[in-house]
């Protein structure tokens, strides 16, 4: 299986910061990835690494073997990207940003897209200023798609709309990505909204990759210690986080640890384990990888 | 935006038509009330009608390039790098170099065009209002006769054109630069001021040699004789631009190494006669004559109108050309 998104040693430097740094991650083919990371942590930077809209500072991103360079079309005609402020030129008329993606795009399945917007009940002859937000990321995500792109990157796609429409949105936008085979990178902010539909999960802090893995593997090497507060050492494990309470300890570790008298040894939820992470940052583990679909071996193959 | 510049250019067209036929009318009615012929003119003038809306329009003659150049430049990109659309554009099928093109292109073409229209509709509107402009000459820089005076030169032939793209390229290039329209428009406005002073005072006198006349003085014409010395009537110095009084050594006088300038004879001799007035005038000569020193007019004479106007306009179209380029290279490294 190939990697959709290839990513080395990728960084881009900010003026005094740096907004992404020392990234390497490779994205299956099919694969459907989540970023997770509180904001500036780094997650729009490599959307917009991977779309050529920002130049690397250091390290290179390709996508399907081609390296995405800026001022290059190469790697456009088979990218969808999704910004999180969701522009559209706020004076044209739905149609009229439809044709805008037409005339823009070699190849442009212009049926798909009336279709996308058809069954949301937005009309063409609306002005896009005039819509709601969540209508507005409708109406880009209708561009997005009329691409028929092969990677699809989309930074916080569902921010802007109700619970009922994210949760519509999600299942529609899987559904027909499950059926063209599309690759996805998305970025979100909850996890509880990631975790039904990706395969793996990368998380983001201080501009760092934390670990990247498939859900699966996520789920099966975390584990919750439970234990007294003794402050001994716990051994064969890499310990992500702690938590002190009046008596007891709680570990959050990678690694199966060993039986041990006093300890309870439970299984993590997703949320838990992303936590863990967010809540110290500089922790830093090479995970198993991410994951094709359907693939059931952990690890890159 | 487009629609809004061409809106106004066609809303002056027709006020300017509308001024020019309260002109006319005056003139039919009262034909008694004619202006002097002016000797720099071959026309006859009709003077009446409304001047002070015939100043304003050529005020706004004057502003119209720089004013559809920069609304329309200013948020070309700025505009877009604004409200983030350049990152929707910027991920379709194209790349930056030709969505910065096109744009360019799409908004440079009509804006030529409407702008070379608008150079015919002046060129037809001054003379008839012309003798508003063709009174009043100020000694030195005059005020509005003939076509090379920098009231008329800027309204007609080429250079209207040339200074819409300029200011266009200007704000564009600004606008992609510092990321802001309201910078964009104002820089532009500002930049643009003080070129086309810089071209006026410095740069267009001397893009060609300046012809010069001497003025005699007399006790009859004054210390620095007539004007009128402009009005002879011969073709080199019919509607001329004239630039400056001064001073200048004898034709064919071998001027020592280490002279003072002619200016410096010439203010020396004005102080230390005790100043220009009548009564001192036959010192005022001689002391000149002494110093191999004529004082006279400078003047771009009127055969370097279509030179004047070529040469200008190349220069503004080069620095538009480099302006274009500044703004390729912006949009060409720019993180979204």
């Amino acid at each position: 299986m190939n990697a959709a998104l290839e990513a080395v040693g990728l960084g881009r430097r900010y003026r005094t910061r740096w907004g992404l740094r020392d990234c390497t991650l490779s994205v299956p083919e099919g694969s459907i990835t989540g970023l997770v990371g509180p904001n500036g942590a780094g997650k729009s930077t490599l959307l917009r690494l991977a779309a050529g809209l920002s130049r690397p500072s250091a390290g290179t991103v390709s996508i399907f073997g081609q390296e995405v360079l800026p001022n290059s079309t190469r790697h456009l005609s088979r990218t969808g990207y999704l910004d999180q402020l969701h522009p559209l030129f706020a004076g044209f008329r739905v149609g009229e940003m439809l044709r805008f993606g037409h005339v823009l795009n070699e190849s442009w399945d212009d049926v798909a897209a009336h279709e996308w917007l058809d069954e949301r009940s937005i009309a063409m002859d609306q002005k896009v200023g005039k819509l709601s937000l969540g209508q507005q990321a409708q109406v880009a995500l209708a561009v997005c798609m009329g691409k028929r792109p092969d990677l699809l990157l989309l930074d916080e796609p569902v921010a802007s709309l109700d619970p009922l429409a994210r949760h519509q949105l999600l299942q529609t936008l899987m559904g027909t990505v499950a059926e063209r085979g599309t690759t996805v990178l998305m970025s979100s902010h909850i996890v509880s909204e990631l975790e039904p539909v990706c395969d793996n999960l990368v998380i983001l802090s201080a501009s760092r990759v934390q670990i990247a893995g498939s859900i699966e593997s996520l789920l099966a090497t975390h584990r919750l210690l439970i234990g007294p507060r003794s402050g001994e050492a716990v051994d064969d494990v890499t310990v992500i986080a702690t938590t002190d309470a009046a008596r007891q300890t709680t570990l959050l570790v990678r690694g199966t640890p060993p039986p041990r008298d006093g300890w309870l040894v439970l299984e993590p939820s997703l949320e838990e384990i992303v936590l863990a992470y967010l809540g110290n940052p500089h922790v830093q583990v090479v995970g198993d990888g991410l994951r094709a679909p359907g693939s059931t071996s952990g690890g890159p193959s | 935006m487009l629609a809004v510049v061409l809106g106004l250019m066609g809303a002056l067209a027709v006020w300017m038509a509308f001024v020019a036929h309260t002109f006319h009318v005056a003139a039919v009615l009262d034909l008694e009330n004619r202006c002097p012929v002016t000797p720099y003119s071959t026309q006859r003038n009709l003077c009446s009608g409304d001047e002070t809306q015939a100043g304003i329009i050529q005020w706004l003659l004057l502003a119209l390039p720089c004013v559809a150049g920069v609304l329309l430049g200013g948020p070309l990109v700025a505009g877009e790098l604004h409200h983030s659309t350049n990152r929707l554009a910027w991920t379709q099928g194209i790349s930056r170099n030709r969505w910065y093109i096109t744009k360019w292109l799409l908004v440079a073409v009509p804006l030529a065009a409407a702008t070379a229209l608008f150079q015919l509709v002046a060129n037809w509107w001054r003379p008839n209002v012309n003798c508003v402009f063709g009174v009043g000459v100020v000694e030195g820089l005059g005020v509005g006769f003939g076509r090379l005076e920098p009231s008329s030169f800027a309204v007609t032939g080429i250079v209207p054109v040339a200074y819409a793209l300029f200011a266009l390229a200007l704000g564009v290039a600004l606008g992609a630069v510092v990321r802001r329209t309201p910078w964009a428009i104002a820089g532009t406005l500002v930049l643009y001021a003080g070129v086309a002073l810089m071209m006026v005072l410095l740069i267009r006198p001397n893009l060609l040699p300046q012809t010069f006349v001497p003025v005699t003085a007399s006790s009859s014409t004054g210390v620095f004789g007539s004007t009128q010395v402009l009005q002879s009537g011969s073709a080199d110095t019919n509607e001329p631009w004239l630039i400056t009084f001064g001073f200048r050594y004898q034709p064919g006088y071998p001027v020592p190494g280490g002279a003072p300038s002619a200016d410096a004879v010439g203010a020396d001799c004005t102080t230390t006669t005790t100043g220009p007035s009548i009564e001192n005038v036959t010192s005022y000569v001689t002391c000149l004559s002494d110093h191999h020193v004529q004082q006279g007019a400078f003047y771009q004479p009127a055969r370097h109108y279509w030179p004047l106007q070529w040469i200008e306009g190349g220069i503004y179209l080069l620095a538009s050309v480099v302006l274009f380029g500044v703004g390729l290279w912006s949009v060409r490294r720019w993180r979204a």
